[in-house]
């Protein structure tokens, strides 16, 4: 009995120690030992050499073949380490892409933040009727996908008691109806932003004048960000994203409102190609009523930080901890 | 004594490295603060100014005297216009008598305070100001009321009459929202 255990456990031994120094030694003897050996010298490291090298060998095929990404794309750098002269080529070949797949001529830029700003948002409250124009204009600017329809903004109507569970997602008609108050959520550009926390591989960020962008590029589209935020900003886009050339806005920013792709993550990135331009964001402008005012929170002299510092302002689930820079406020 | 060497020497390595970290610490929280702080900063746009978009454009029948009142002089009787400018119907304050109360009669193309003192027809906020005060302030500080144009160099301002229809204030404003977008129809969240 004994006998027979020792020899199980011998049996045992042999087999899970494919790396004994005897064995490596004198060279595998079996076709089973030297797989098991291949199997143990495979370390984390080869293997994603290994893989990394395949995967590029496939990308070269499928690029030379029908159409898919592009080597260089594959390899792209995340947009932190790209000097300029990358930024150069990298748009220039995205420009060309938008013109081969939609004929369009489109320009792509990449305004970096000014210094002495950091933008922030308020919105009006008692003066919003709920028409939905911000919503719509901000899809036109942003080449947002047509079909499936994407919106970066959410107009919620909410009753008196401002419970923003009990909210209407889908009112319609004449506005503003009776007793009724209307609130857009859009990306509150959160200074403590749960999204950035939780992408894994920092395919979005919150630049110096507090926008959070999103890499198009270097997104996984692991979804983990619009999971993380509690204002439900964020979009993924399931499939290609549809656009008729028509309707595509030629002034691109690499940033915000360039054209995406299935699988990657969008929001709202206070059109940040024309707010460093020193322009309003598409949304704002669109405002009939003029519920939306923007600006810079560290000019004192700015509308917004008069709105701030005298004005009843709300801040939406601001138990969360997220500091946002959108605010809301009655008048 | 000699432990009490060794005791010291313990608590200074323990309380040193601490005591750095937490200025360390102190620092980073300085150049990093979580909270958006609003810093009192020059303005990095001491060019901003403010444009009133004309009303005056806006209106086909301006300018009202060389259109119309050029030998037709504005009646202030109160009644019920039946023959010309048929769709106002004075809805506002008790204290408004009529035409008079803010159009200048002399020279329909301008308005007139209470007190008497002509008003270009595109600062309509300075007649509306006299009893409106607060929105009125509200107003000019950028709280209420539209503003295009640019947040950094010129901002363009509506006045009043742009949104708020003078004669019949009460009605509000009411707009057809756009189409309910796909992801918000249904019940789905």
């Amino acid at each position: 009995m004994l006998k027979t255990l020792r020899r199980r456990l011998n049996v045992i031994g042999e087999g899970t120690a494919p790396a004994a120094p005897e064995a490596s030694d004198q060279g595998p003897e079996t076709p089973a030992l030297a797989e098991a050996m291949g199997r143990a010298q495979l370390t984390r490291r080869t293997f994603l050499e290994r893989s990394a090298v395949t995967a590029g060998v496939t990308a070269a095929a499928t690029a030379s073949g029908c159409g898919g990404p592009a080597w260089e794309e594959y390899f792209q750098q995340h947009y932190k380490r790209l000097s300029d002269e990358d930024k150069q080529v990298i748009f220039a070949r995205l420009e060309a892409n938008v013109k081969a797949r939609h004929g369009v001529d489109v320009t792509i830029n990449d305004p970096q933040p000014i210094e002495g700003v950091e933008f922030g948002y308020a919105l009006n409250v008692s003066t919003c009727t709920g028409c939905r124009q911000c919503e719509y204009a901000c899809a036109e600017e942003n080449n947002t996908s047509r079909d499936p329809e994407m919106h970066y903004i959410r107009v919620l109507e909410l009753d008196r008691t401002f419970n923003v569970m009990d909210a209407v997602h889908d009112y319609d008609g004449q506005v503003p109806r009776d007793g009724k108050f209307y609130m857009p959520v859009q990306c509150h550009h959160c200074e403590n932003a749960p999204c950035v926390t939780a992408c894994p591989v920092n395919a979005t960020w919150r630049e110096d004048d507090g926008i959070v962008v999103v890499d198009y590029d270097w997104c996984i589209g692991c979804r983990y960000c619009e999971t993380a935020c509690p204002y439900d900003a964020r979009r993924f886009n399931f499939s290609e994203p549809n656009i008729s050339p028509a309707d595509i806005n030629p002034n691109q920013g690499y940033l915000s409102n360039r054209l995406r792709k299935a699988g990657v993550v969008e929001k709202c990135h206070f059109c940040l190609h024309r707010v460093r331009e020193g322009l309003n964001p598409a949304c704002l402008e669109a405002c009939p009523v003029g519920a939306r005012k923007f600006g810079n929170l560290l000019d004192p002299d700015s509308e917004l930080r008069r709105i701030l510092e005298n004005g009843r302002i709300y801040i939406f689930k601001e138990e969360q901890g997220t500091l946002p820079r959108f605010f809301y406020y009655f008048d | 004594m000699r432990s009490r060497v060794i005791h010291r020497f313990i608590v200074l390595s323990v309380l040193l490295p601490t005591s750095a970290l937490l200025v360390l610490g102190g620092c980073k929280h300085e150049q990093n603060p979580l909270r958006p702080e609003l810093r009192e900063v020059q303005s990095p746009n001491p060019g901003r100014t403010i444009e009133i978009v004309s009303r005056s454009a806006e209106i086909p029948d301006y300018p009202c005297v060389e259109q119309c009142h050029v030998d037709r002089e504005a009646d202030a009787t109160p009644r019920r216009l039946t023959e010309l400018h048929t769709d106002i119907e004075l809805d506002h304050a008790e204290v408004m008598s009529f035409c008079d109360t803010c159009h200048y009669l002399e020279n329909i193309d301008e308005f007139q305070l209470i007190d008497g003192t002509r008003v270009p027809f595109d600062e309509s906020h300075r007649v509306c100001g006299q009893c409106h005060g607060e929105k009125t302030r509200d107003w000019s500080l950028g709280i209420h009321g539209i503003y295009t144009g640019s947040w950094q160099t010129t901002a363009h301002r509506r006045s009043c009459t742009a949104c708020h229809d003078p004669h019949a204030p009460l009605e509000g404003i009411h707009l057809q929202a756009l189409p309910v977008p796909a992801d918000a129809r249904g019940d789905e969240g």
